[in-house]
């Protein structure tokens, strides 16, 4: 192809999307992870359960909730092992991201650690691990129980 | 409630289409879907165009679009419903001339995803769940999600990872008969089941590829549509429903419940029954998103997906030929374009249009699955020869 065929433009105007999203309303719950406790809110009104964590009720519509100190043991509901990865998580490969239902009733999603490939199974005991990422930061995660 | 039919459809190559941007790409539909109509822009009352975007550089598509093809001042929307999308603008066309606010509107789906390199890409669909919860620490991406179904498919009803490759075998198997395909060559079984893992237990060969395309369908009202062609084809139900954006909060992994209340919606108002239909496309984004298709649209009992492919039920001659376009395995899936895309494809079916690759048509009747996310949304429709 001759050098003056123009065929394509990149554009010079990158957009770098970083995003601030407020955590008021479920913030007892970000607190408590901090204590490492998991709390789950539950609708004083109407009794119903929520993860991920909300402070109005999809049911019932009311905003008061108390909140509810769960066990964190529970069993394996579904997996996967990501072998290809976001380009943020490029670095992070391989990772297993499990479904787990706690004893209590409440499913969540979050990666499965310290798992040995070909022996892992649906239906396996596991518990949810609290980690502390840095001052402010903390995530959950399943482990084998 | 009038009665809407298809009188023009247009598609473009899929694939990556790195010789146009997204309005010359848009173009290449809008300009065939007039003409399969024989008419003309400023015949058309309303424009409805589906794409999810974000890929590509313009910011409000819709009316870039519009320009281009000479449809202004026509009136315009831009829709989205993640991988539904396409089928989301035709049911917005559908709604306008049913309730006789339009009689000829036109929904075009497209999408120019390799505008951005792929982990961009795959970066942008694995957000597309609930971000906080499912993306900020966890990295889930599409592939992850529906490799959960498949985990949980295999682990209660023994569906195999072979029955998972039978599927892409078929798609590659059509796909090598459309020159409009992303991919149009054969893949032996072997290789697909040797292909490497994306998100076990699905490899790259059970899932579709990043991809560049559009597609139109013109719509009309029954008074027009009869004055224009001889051959319209029919919109004889539709149905949509929703799930929740958290995979954590389904019941089970195991089917998708979106489309099985979309799917009753669509029977009830068309007076249909899953055994009528000559042909269908449905979402086969992954291997395992079209075998639990075949469940939940009731091609078969639950649990009988990985059988009925085994059995080749699905292929032309079988009980209900699926996705014999290719389907989003190797059409390609170019998420805006998608679901115009299955509309295309069956009114061709249906017009005995398709070549070496044309169903039989016995009860002039088809379907179309289109599935968005995670089963987040799915829009279901009959279409029909007879009114």
């Amino acid at each position: 192809m001759n050098s003056d065929d123009v065929t394509s433009i990149q554009t010079q105007h990158p957009l770098k999307l970083v995003y601030q999203i407020p955590l008021g309303k479920t913030k007892t719950f970000w607190n408590s992870m901090s204590k490492g406790k998991l709390v789950i809110p539950k609708c004083i009104k109407c009794s119903t359960y929520y993860f991920p964590p909300q402070g109005d009720c999809s049911n019932c519509l009311s905003s008061e909730m108390e909140w509810i100190e769960f066990s964190t043991e529970g069993k394996l509901e579904v997996f996967t092992h990501l072998m290809v990865a976001p380009g943020s998580f490029m670095d992070k490969v391989p990772y297993t991201v499990a479904i787990g239902k706690l004893s209590q009733g409440i499913k969540i999603l979050a990666w499965l650690k310290d798992v040995e490939y070909g022996k892992i199974k649906i239906g396996m005991n596991i518990k949810l691990h609290i980690k502390k990422i840095n001052e402010t930061k903390y995530v959950y995660e399943w482990r084998l129980n | 409630m009038n009665k809407v039919a298809i009188i023009g459809v247009g598609h473009s190559k899929f694939g990556n289409r790195t010789d146009v941007n997204l309005c010359e790409l848009a173009f290449e539909s809008i300009k065939e879907s007039l003409n399969d109509a024989h008419i003309t822009q400023k015949d058309i009352d309303f424009v409805s165009v589906g794409t999810t975007g974000g890929w590509y550089e313009e910011s409000l598509p819709a009316i870039v679009i519009n320009e281009y093809a000479g449809l202004t001042p026509k009136g315009v929307v831009r829709v989205e419903s993640a991988c539904a999308t396409g089928s989301a603008a035709v049911r917005e066309c559908f709604t306008s001339i049913a309730s006789g606010l339009s009689d000829i509107a036109i929904a075009i789906g497209v999408e120019k995803m390799t505008e951005v390199d792929i982990s961009t890409a795959i970066e942008m669909i694995g957000r597309a769940g609930s971000y906080l919860w499912e993306f900020e620490n966890y990295g889930v991406t599409f592939p992850a999600y529906y490799a959960m179904y498949a985990n949980a498919h295999m682990n209660k009803f023994g569906t195999t990872e072979e029955q998972l490759g039978l599927v892409s075998v078929k798609a590659h198997k059509y796909g090598a008969m459309n020159p409009l395909a992303q991919f149009q060559k054969e893949v032996a079984l072997n290789d697909i089941l040797n292909s490497y893992v994306i998100s076990w237990p699905l490899r790259l060969y059970n899932s579709c590829p990043v991809s560049d395309g559009s597609s139109a369908v013109i719509l009309a009202s029954e008074r027009i549509a009869e004055q224009l062609t001889k051959d319209p084809i029919w919109i004889k139900g539709i149905g949509v429903a929703s799930d929740s954006a958290n995979l954590s909060r389904r019941p089970d992994y195991l089917g998708i419940q979106s489309t099985v209340k979309a799917a009753n919606d669509a029977y009830s108002m068309s007076k249909t029954i899953p055994k009528n239909f000559d042909v269908a496309c449905v979402h086969d984004c992954f291997s395992i998103a079209e075998i639990m298709a075949y469940e939940d649209l009731g091609f078969c009992k639950k649990g009988e997906g990985g059988k009925l492919i085994q059995e080749n039920q699905t292929y032309i001659g079988g009980s209900i030929p699926v996705n014999v376009d290719g389907g989003l395995k190797a059409k390609g899936h170019p998420i805006g374009a998608t679901g115009t895309s299955m509309i295309v494809e069956i009114t061709k079916q249906l017009r005995n249009e398709c070549g070496k690759r044309q169903v039989p048509i016995k009860n002039g009747l088809g379907l179309v699955h289109n599935v968005g996310g995670t089963g987040h949304s799915c829009y279901v429709t009959v279409l029909g020869v007879d009114k």
